[in-house]
């Protein structure tokens, strides 16, 4: 029975309030920061769906943007070309990637390690290939273009009432993560990460957890889609160029197989290329550098360095506390 | 009595190699029951048989009356069979608490939806999961290290989570993989009495093992392999002096010694 510690409930309570208050701050009309907010808000979501499988299960996922992909055209499809109602686009979205999610857990019960980031780059590169290809149903090279901001009872939502409604489901989400990880489940897919022959001796059924871990994370990174399609209102598949590797280092970044990490790393790498704007063309490369960095100075990332550095702090200031009272002691015998 | 567990004439092929070849044994409920033989007698290779991580070339196990020949490892598990490994393999990113609570898996009763509703129903499978995981490390004395790392434990307490995780799962029939290699003298009686405990406790016990003296100590019966044949079987003063097996202890003069 695990007691959710005080400084975690402090931290989650100062993030939201960050959270509610950044649009006030950047200007609710400003469409420009209100969207880089919602940007942290799908990249938090599709963080967290690459946690579940990276850092819980230890399935490696390259070609994580090819979820995100398959959920966005499903709604910008749906939405845009067929009128179909929001809501019921985006559940829709959500099936389709739970779907190719199991089309990963299949991969990941036959294939490890290197094959299994290879399968998944391909899969990727499938995914988009087939996106700009297949013109009549997802508009080609030209994408699908002026996707509509929601309306719920005949009211057109705002960017920023969107925002909060993004910002839900994030939420959402991590606790949706939070119950998982602490559960039944994800204390077997723990186990599995750490000693697979282990846990099924202990009568996991490793194969059928891949699938389901799978489906969860392709939805999770389908539903990040349909908030990105909505967001950016305009999709087509070189968008989604970099999305893995981006990805990808948010999670390690932050701190896999951790609740936290992910939203550190989100928080640090959607922020740095707003501020590397003039260096936009050698992206890639500074994200292999931070990659690289954190592997070797902060091995569990951002969160876990932090952590680290909290305990050493806290221990140091309890030394500091029980030696006057010793001194004190002593004097009195 | 009826046997708890019997495999008959079970073969194990690797290419060429036969590494166990055609073996009947037959466990007795409540015995402790040694297995024995020289390095890469096939000992290890029966157990993965016998615990469904591998499916045997021919023959087939019967447990409790039921056919578990082609069942996989963690249906093995459920059916109430379950093992330590010899290369320890504990779930070193969790602590040791959660990994004794991976254990129970089997005997848990919540579901993923149930536990991300909160419902009533999952949440008193998990406080169940819980104490029994408590109570289990409790009787192998360990109750007091339930919330440190499992990374962090010294090699001999490695060895007994294994067995405490092993028996979360309240199985019929445990299967220890030599669980004192390694361990120093003080930690092998410890070891002995906690088996002792586990036949007590109504559970019987099947050890591979390497210490003589330790199995002349502790079981009821010997069975002994060499090049994957069973070559003796007895109470273990008479297996442990037969001619046959003193050979493929120490070898024949003309023989050369196995690796």
């Amino acid at each position: 029975m695990k007691k959710t510690a005080k400084s975690t409930v402090i931290t989650l309570v100062v993030l939201i309030a960050v959270a509610l208050l950044a649009p006030v701050v950047v200007g609710l009309k400003n469409n420009y920061m209100i969207n880089i907010l919602c940007s942290y808000c799908y990249f938090g979501i599709l963080c967290c769906s690459l946690n579940l499988l990276l850092g819980y299960t230890g399935q490696i996922s390259m070609g994580h943007a090819a979820f995100m992909m398959i959920g966005a055209y499903t709604y910008g499809i749906l939405n845009k070309f067929h009128g179909v109602h929001f809501l019921i686009a985006a559940l829709a979205a959500l099936a389709v990637s739970f779907a190719a999610g199991l089309l990963l857990g299949a991969a990941c019960c036959k294939l490890n390690a290197i094959f299994l980031a290879m399968t998944t780059v391909g899969f990727y590169k499938a995914v988009s290939t087939v996106i700009i290809n297949e013109g009549w149903l997802t508009g080609g090279a030209n994408g699908i273009s002026a996707i509509q901001k929601w309306t719920v009872f005949g009211y057109k939502l705002k960017n920023w009432q969107f925002y909060y409604i993004a910002l839900a489901v994030v939420l959402l989400v991590f606790l949706f993560c939070y119950r998982m990880v602490n559960s039944k489940t994800g204390r077997a897919m723990r186990a599995m990460c750490s000693a697979p022959i282990a846990s099924s001796a202990m009568g996991v059924n490793n194969n059928q957890l891949k699938f389901l871990v799978c489906g969860i994370s392709g939805a999770l990174a389908g539903l990040a889609g349909v908030l990105y399609a909505v967001t950016n209102s305009y999709l087509s598949a070189d968008m989604f160029a970099k999305v893995s590797v981006q990805t990808l280092t948010m999670t390690v970044v932050g701190g896999m197989g951790t609740l936290w990490g992910p939203l550190f790393g989100t928080l640090a790498i959607t922020t740095l290329p707003e501020l590397l704007r003039p260096f936009a063309d050698h992206l890639d490369g500074i994200y292999g550098v931070v990659i690289i960095l954190t592997v070797i100075f902060m091995p569990n990332g951002i969160y876990g360095f932090v952590r680290r550095m909290v305990q050493k702090a806290s221990a140091k200031a309890k030394a500091k506390k029980a030696q006057p009272a010793n001194a004190a002691g002593k004097k009195g015998e | 009595m009826a046997a708890l567990l019997k495999a008959s004439n079970i073969t194990m092929q690797f290419g060429g190699l036969k590494a166990v070849d055609n073996v009947d044994m037959e466990i007795q409920p409540g015995e402790i029951h040694a297995l024995i033989g020289p390095n890469g007698a096939g000992k290890t290779t029966f157990f993965n048989v016998v615990s469904g991580i591998y499916s045997p070339t021919s023959g087939s196990v019967i447990f409790d009356g039921e056919e578990i020949t082609k069942l996989k490892a963690y249906q093995v598990t459920a059916k109430g069979i379950t093992r330590t490994f010899q290369n320890i393999l504990l779930f070193e990113n969790m602590s040791i608490v959660e990994n004794v609570m991976v254990g129970g898996h089997t005997r848990t009763d919540s579901g993923l939806v149930g536990s991300l509703l909160r419902t009533g129903k999952s949440r008193r499978a998990e406080r169940e999961c819980y104490e029994n995981a408590m109570k289990t490390l409790a009787f192998v004395g360990m109750e007091e290290l339930a919330d440190q790392s499992a990374s962090g434990l010294p090699y001999g307490k490695k060895r007994i989570l294994e067995i405490a995780r092993a028996l979360a799962s309240h199985p019929k029939i445990i299967m220890l993989d030599e669980p004192a290699a390694g361990m120093n003298s003080t930690e092998s009686e410890e070891l002995s009495r906690i088996i002792f405990k586990i036949r007590d406790a109504g559970i019987t016990v099947l050890l591979v093992e390497h210490d003589m003296k330790f199995v002349a100590g502790i079981s009821d019966m010997v069975t002994v392999l060499d090049h994957g044949q069973k070559i003796c079987e007895g109470v273990p003063q008479m297996a442990l002096n037969g001619p046959r097996v003193i050979e493929a202890y120490l070898g024949k003069e003309e023989e050369e010694e196995e690796a």
